[in-house]
């Protein structure tokens, strides 16, 4: 089973590439989980069409039928399945402000490890809330929840500097890199911007997703386009990213660079000639 | 001086427990425990040492409550407290869970202060804030800034003083603050009125807070200069004199309290006491009282195990102790005495076996002893030195 995690920083498009690329799987015929590790519980809308209860939200029901053996069962009643079959959870926590977000993120997955949860699947997918916060937040990376993680960025300069500080975690974590995804704001090079980034810190860019309307306005209807406009060539665009990293065997502890670097890097693409 | 800091077995524990030691100073009031369940319970044996009952009820919050927030616990506890018991104050003291997480508590115990009619406060007890000592300090600061109104001094009683900084659960310290009331009166004409945060009544005793206080135990670094507990003749005198000064009507000094005449009995004992090694583990207020005194005054050599400000006071104003050990607690402290070899111990349980006598001087003590007869003052040095010198400990 592929273990996938989707980091970047917050709004960059984490939640929309992992639905998207759960969608495309599943419609090829592997099977599929996709995990919302987000307080806000947004990840799985785009295969619902509706919000999930989220599992923290019965913690204590699940927790009591793990006790008494039933925990696999009680899980299967919460893993709502979405198109194509794509089996679906939302982990959710806190209301903003309080409580301990990251603690709840490991609690849920070590609770879905211990259940079962990730029995007959070919590929799970953790969409992870925003920046690396706290340990919690890593935890998904620390304990061999996900093997490969992808990180989400554009070419403005603060996505690429929390790709960046994410491969910094990542390092300390020993955690492996499958490569850069660029989800293109529509800046001038931005491909080529993204792509040196992912040399700079050992890894490849393993695929563009152009900005496009069809995103958005897909989801409005709860949708993914994969579903909603299957022929379209943002669609064809997904789908090609998702071949490439089910064929990706190039899996790498990343090398961040420090912030002098990154600015230069910047900076270089600002005196490439490229109009802006 | 051999100085050591350590923190492996500390001689100091959280600054929870430090705030529910305050609390127990206050007539009926009530520490509650933000946090997990073993937070409280382990620490009900604290307000036991001042005979008070262990009453920490904790919010018991598990795993999934520090996930999706705890306040509401919070506020569901203390309104429960409120009908079962009423307390005339109740001290939510987080804990190292809360304080990290660090949600809104400050309003919702204003909140609650409204709501309830009563002193609702908040004390960080995490270890990771702070120790023993700073849980004591911020229950203190707790309380004088958010209860208690702005002093009026017409309110105070005249021709009087307050101690601030003793604890019921304080070793010894219902034979100690008599002798204290009776020197200050004795020698400077001045009345105790009350020990702040000991016994304290929040009914009555609010003008007291308008009196001269005089720092000593838990607080007395807070002085401008640091008076350290009466032990002996000569530390009664200075401790005496210290407070005269902080008074500054400068109270003549009379020797009635009998500290001459222990100057001469003690100067008689010196001979016999000459460097005998004396090991003392007890908080800084009370270690370096009862080193000074042995040092300066019987010519013995000691070993201070204590906290940060045993080390501070000998690097201000001189040092004495042959060595100093800070927040060095349990089995680590005795491979120092070990080392040491001392003839006498004051301190906790924790320090009674060994080849020493020993004399119980800190809490915990959990070996059933006689009450202490009061070490403090001119009686009391003759009382110790006596016993130094006959090379018996009380309890065997
Ligand atoms: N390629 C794209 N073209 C146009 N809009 C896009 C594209 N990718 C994402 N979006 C839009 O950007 C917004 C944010 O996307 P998304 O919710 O996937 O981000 P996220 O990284 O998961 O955010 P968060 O950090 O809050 O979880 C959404 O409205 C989404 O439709
Ligand atoms: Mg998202």
């Amino acid at each position: 089973m592929r273990r996938i995690a989707v980091y970047g920083k917050g709004g960059i498009g984490k939640s929309t590439i992992s639905t998207h690329l759960a969608a495309a799987w599943a419609a090829s015929g592997l099977r599929v989980m996709l995990v919302g590790c987000d307080p806000k519980a947004d990840s799985t809308r785009a295969l619902l069409g509706h919000r999930s209860t989220p599992l923290l939200d019965r913690y204590e029901e699940l927790v009591a039928s793990a006790d008494s053996g039933g925990a696999s069962s009680s899980l299967r009643g919460l893993i709502e399945v979405g198109f194509a079959g794509v089996r679906c959870v939302e982990i959710g926590g806190p209301e903003p402000g309080v409580g301990c977000a990251g603690r709840g993120i490991s609690m849920a997955l070590e609770l879905m490890e211990q259940s079962n949860a990730f029995a007959d699947l070919d590929v799970v997918v953790f969409d992870i809330l925003g920046d690396i916060v706290c340990g919690g937040f890593a935890v998904p990376m620390r304990l061999g929840f996900a093997r490969e993680v992808y990180i989400v960025t554009s070419g403005e300069y603060s996505a690429l500097y929390a790709a960046n500080n994410i491969c910094r975690g990542m390092r300390s974590l020993q955690a492996t890199l499958g490569g850069i995804i660029a989800n293109c704001r529509g800046l001038p090079a931005e491909k080529q911007l993204v792509e040196t980034l992912a040399h700079a810190v050992g890894s490849t860019l393993i695929g563009t997703i152009p900005r496009s309307g069809a995103f958005p306005r897909s989801a409005m209807v709860g949708k993914t386009i994969i579903e909603s406009v299957p022929e379209s060539a943002e669609a064809g665009q997904i789908v090609r990213l998702s071949q490439a990293i089910l064929d990706n065997q190039n899996l790498i502890v990343p090398s961040p660079l420090d912030d002098a670097a990154l600015d230069e890097l910047a900076a270089a693409c600002l005196d490439s000639g490229v109009e802006w | 001086m051999r100085e050591v800091t350590a923190r492996v077995e500390p001689l100091l524990s959280c600054s929870l427990c430090g705030a529910i030691r305050a609390t127990a100073g206050v007539k009926g009031a009530v520490p509650m425990v933000h946090g997990p369940m073993s937070c409280a319970s382990g620490h009900r044996g604290i307000p036991l040492q001042g005979n008070a009952e262990p009453l920490v009820p904790p919010t018991a919050l598990t795993d999934i409550d520090i996930v999706r927030g705890t306040s509401k616990y919070l506020q569901d506890a203390v309104r429960k407290l409120y009908q079962v018991r009423s307390p005339p104050l109740t001290v939510v003291i987080l804990t190292c869970a809360t304080s990290l997480i660090s949600e809104d508590y400050q309003r919702i115990v204003r909140d609650l202060t409204q709501e309830l009619h009563s002193p609702v406060i908040l004390v960080d007890g995490s270890a990771i804030a702070g120790d023993e000592i700073d849980g004591y300090r911020r229950f203190v600061r707790a309380l004088t800034q958010t209860v208690v109104p702005p002093a009026s001094a017409e309110d105070a009683p005249a021709g009087g003083l307050t101690l601030r900084g003793l604890a019921g659960t304080d070793f010894g310290i219902s034979a100690e603050l008599p002798i204290l009331t009776e020197m200050v009166r004795d020698s400077l004409g001045l009345e105790v009125r009350g020990s702040l945060f000991l016994q304290f009544d929040l009914q009555k005793d609010m003008p007291l807070l308008s009196l001269p206080g005089i720092p000593v135990g838990w607080l007395w670094t807070e002085a401008e200069v640091w008076q350290p507990a009466p032990y002996g003749a000569e530390g009664t005198r200075r401790w005496l004199s210290g407070i005269a000064e902080a008074m500054g009507s400068q109270p003549e000094l009379n020797a009635r309290s009998g500290w001459v005449e222990a100057q001469e009995a003690l100067s008689s004992w010196r001979t016999k006491l000459q460097g005998m090694r004396v090991a003392i583990e007890a908080l800084s207020w009370w270690a370096v009282g009862l080193g000074l005194f042995l040092q300066k005054e019987l010519g013995c050599q000691v070993l201070l195990s204590t906290d940060r400000y045993g080390l501070e006071y000998q690097h201000r104003y001189g040092e004495f102790a042959d060595t100093t050990l800070v927040d060095v607690g349990n089995f680590e402290l005795l491979t120092y005495l070990d080392d040491f070899q001392p003839s006498f111990v004051f301190g906790s349980s924790f320090v009674k076996s060994g080849p020493w006598q020993w004399i119980p001087f800190h809490q915990p003590i959990w070996h059933e002893t006689t009450e202490s007869p009061g070490w403090m003052g001119p009686a009391g040095a003759v009382r110790l030195a006596t016993i130094l010198a006959q090379g018996e400990a009380l309890y065997a």
